[in-house]
């Protein structure tokens, strides 16, 4: 009866403090990815919480990357497809496992201490080959807890469709995420990219680029973020028989990254194909 | 024998009582919709159900061991029925040590149940059960034997529900700040006086973290060695040792 009733005023307060919630800032929270409050009492109740299982469920994806870890180094994470594509190129995407000697240790005679080193993983590896899919499932939660999870969609797409060969599954998963993210430059990338180079349909793929070039430009991204989209829609209008597009493109990126030797090359290259 | 008849006496509680079917209906049905999940049409992929799976297995082992094992002296104090157990030739060590044995024999009965069911559905989802599945499942019994062991310590003094409270925070914060003092001993720049000092904190905590497996079952990491198996099997016994041996003697000092 006691628990009956505690939970009650619990529900009750929820509820009550979610209409709150919604008096004040309910847009600003829906930017930020927090939920949908204008659905019903259950999404209004676990708003919070599925935001929240949603990020660990995305982080779990990352930790099943690096085998099991979560004290990795930040440049070895899902975070990044664009860092993922060219890690597995140059480990040929067989990742070794590497010590993790960053933290000096010192001996000791405590034999408990000992066992711990002993259980405990310091190694860390990537996932690779037939493993790879083993992600999948924690993609998958983290979207269906929260839809504007657009990081989990792009991760998603990545692993769909540059690593495990489902295409036509990532473009489907980008799609929905698209859907649900509609000012997502990120999803609108990762399309362009799966369109450029497995599918080579540059047409498709002009589009999409083209899209995440006008939101990342309208949301003022920084010269990081806007790199990636114009690398691949100068490629995509060059193959589109746009090569004057390409060299605009390369020469905004070389104001960007003016010391820049594959950006510089990459410009000339461009240049040269249409003299 | 007089041990064991207490000790089977408690399990029938587990056989009575519907605690144990429903959680092994939710069980079930837990890995039943995990198993029939799909992910964008590709087959075999398997670490979710071991990782879910196994983590509900531990859960749901530790929600009948706690309650029961914290239930065990003041039910029997309560209801009175202590006073006729201790008029027969039955020592207040004998009741403290078969009560003891009850609570394994309900964690264990009902955690090897529970995990037989998690290994059917990973066997039907074509994994390969292997020498870890082994080390996870006696690790598993050795974890419960700890925290029945704490709980029964702690029925003594305390009512059910701060037991159970208590206990849970002990595992979980135990369980976190082993790995921090772990780190700080093992660190260069920490003082002698420091290090003594937590050195004697580290021995004398329980070391929940050694009996989960779960990272290197769910991610395909080798088996444990031999020697630290029977050396963590070992630390368990002593430790359970110490926790009943003062049990007994609190139980002694209590007035009935």
């Amino acid at each position: 009866m006691k628990a009956a009733l505690i939970l009650a005023i619990f529900v009750f307060s929820t509820i009550n403090l979610s209409s709150n919630i919604e008096k004040y800032n309910i847009e600003s929270l829906e930017k930020e990815g927090y939920g949908d409050f204008d659905k019903d009492v259950l999404s209004r109740v676990f708003g919070e919480l599925r935001t929240y299982l949603s990020s660990s469920s995305y982080t779990n994806a990352d930790i099943y990357f690096h085998g099991g870890l979560y004290d990795f180094h930040e440049e070895c994470s899902l975070f990044t497809p664009a860092h993922i594509s060219s890690h597995h190129e140059k480990e040929g995407g067989d990742h070794d496992d590497h010590a993790d000697g960053h933290h000096p240790q010192k001996r000791t005679l405590n034999p408990l201490l000992k066992i711990a080193e002993k259980i405990s993983i310091t190694r860390h590896r990537h996932l690779s080959g037939n493993e790879e899919k083993e992600l999948l499932p924690w993609i998958l939660y983290s979207v269906k807890l929260n839809p504007k999870n657009e990081k989990a969609y792009v991760i998603g797409g990545y692993w769909l469709g540059m690593r495990l060969n489902k295409i036509d599954e990532a473009i489907n998963f980008l799609n929905e995420g698209i859907k649900n993210n509609p000012a997502s430059w990120d999803l609108y990338l990762m399309l362009g990219e799966i369109y450029l180079i497995r599918l080579r349909d540059y047409q498709n793929a002009r589009i999409y680029l083209e899209k995440a070039k006008d939101l990342a430009e309208s949301k003022k991204a920084d010269r990081f973020d806007m790199r990636p989209i114009y690398t691949f829609l100068a490629e995509a209008c060059d193959k589109t028989g746009s090569p004057e597009i390409s060299i605009s493109l390369y020469e905004k990126l070389l104001k960007m990254f003016p010391d820049d030797e594959t950006v510089k090359k990459r410009a000339v290259f461009f240049k040269n194909a249409v003299l | 024998m007089k041990i064991l008849t207490i000790a089977l006496f408690s399990f029938k509680e587990l056989v009575r009582k519907k605690d144990f079917y429903v959680l092994f209906l939710l069980l079930a049905g837990l890995l039943v919709f995990l198993f029939s999940e799909s992910f964008f049409g590709v087959s075999d992929i398997i670490r979710y159900l071991k990782d879910i799976g196994l983590s509900a297995v531990l859960f749901l082992s530790i929600a009948i061991a706690l309650p029961f094992s914290s239930r065990q002296l003041p039910a029997e104090i309560e209801s009175k029925t202590i006073y006729p157990l201790l008029s027969k030739p039955v020592s207040r060590a004998d009741v403290v040590i078969g009560k003891y044995a009850g609570s394994l024999l309900i964690s264990f009965g009902a955690f090897t149940l529970f995990y037989a069911v998690f290994l059917l559905a990973i066997i039907m989802k074509g994994g390969h059960i292997g020498v870890l599945f082994m080390q996870v499942y006696l690790f598993s019994l050795l974890l419960l034997a700890v925290l029945c062991a704490f709980s029964l310590l702690f029925s003594i003094f305390l009512t059910i529900s701060a037991n159970i409270t208590i206990t849970l925070f002990l595992y979980i914060l135990t369980y976190w700040f082993s790995a921090q003092i772990k780190s700080l001993l093992l660190s260069e720049d920490l003082n002698k006086i420091a290090g003594a000092l937590l050195n004697g904190v580290y021995y004398l905590i329980p070391h929940f973290e050694f009996y989960d497996l779960r990272v290197r079952l769910v991610h395909g990491w080798e088996a444990l060695p031999a020697w630290i198996v029977s050396s963590i099997a070992l630390y368990t016994v002593i430790y359970i040792a110490a926790i009943l041996f003062l049990a007994v003697r609190v139980f002694k000092k209590k007035n009935l």
